[in-house]
């Protein structure tokens, strides 16, 4: 399933996958691979993107499904 | 020790060499400087580890085969041939997986430099194991030598191929970022 509010915010703080790969310390494929839900991250990453955009664990990363 | 057995013996110890001469020149250069970056992320690591797992089963079914046909100590060149081609098809499917999946790469490197040095290995053992094999250089001696060159030179060809391959088909497919 895509992250479609993670690509959202990502787009709102106008950084590009690569930038945020960059703060991040992953590769930009990494980044895309999260976007199309391709790859679950480890929760050490999700609150690495959430420090660097600014948002929580729930508003980029819940789903709410089971 | 025979022919085979020097063989290996020499390309080991070659490679145990170097290997320890990579170590000790990065721990020059970074006794100063800042600690190394990480080199790949949590899913490239993933995807490294699959790579080993899907080599090794790879390598096991070689070797099993190799095994089935049963080859005499005599037949020194038949088994260096399997050998380097068992090993050869090991590394292709690690690097086949892991290229498709840019799992193969650091962080820091980019395909082009990548590409550039695959290349110019390419073209200093195909052409050299070439002319060893084709000038009779086989005949006399075992062909140990210029097998390993012919494989090197290979396993560097396909590798670059894959790595143009994944970025014809990125470009190809993957959707803009924003």
């Amino acid at each position: 399933m895509k992250n479609l509010k993670l690509k959202a915010a990502r787009a709102a703080l106008d950084l590009s996958q690569q930038e945020l790969a960059d703060i991040v310390c992953v590769s930009r494929q990494t980044i895309s691979a999260i976007e199309k839900g391709d790859y679950n991250p480890t929760i050490n990453l999700c609150i690495a993107i959430c420090k660097a955009l600014g948002k929580t664990l729930d508003e980029l990363f819940w789903t709410g499904e089971f | 020790m025979s022919g085979f057995d020097f063989g290996v013996f020499s390309v080991f110890s070659t490679v145990i060499i170097i290997y320890a001469l990579i170590t000790v020149l990065q721990k020059i250069f970074f006794k100063h400087g800042n600690p190394p970056k990480k080199e790949f992320d949590e899913r490239q690591e993933l995807v490294r580890n699959r790579g080993y797992k899907y080599a090794f089963y790879t390598l096991m079914c070689c070797t099993i085969l190799i095994s089935i046909f049963d080859i005499s100590e005599e037949q020194t060149d038949i088994r260096s041939l399997l050998t380097f081609a068992s090993v050869g098809l090991t590394i292709i499917v690690y690097g086949a997986y892991t290229i498709w999946n840019d799992g193969y790469l650091t962080l820091q490197e980019n395909p082009k430099s990548a590409l550039w040095i695959l290349s110019i290995e390419c073209i200093l053992t195909l052409p050299l194991g070439t002319v060893m094999l084709l000038d009779g250089y086989a005949m006399n001696l075992s062909l140990f030598e210029p097998l390993f060159l012919l494989f090197s030179g290979f396993m560097s060809l396909i590798l670059v191929v894959l790595i143009l391959l994944k970025q014809a088909y990125r470009k190809k497919t993957e959707e803009p970022e924003d």
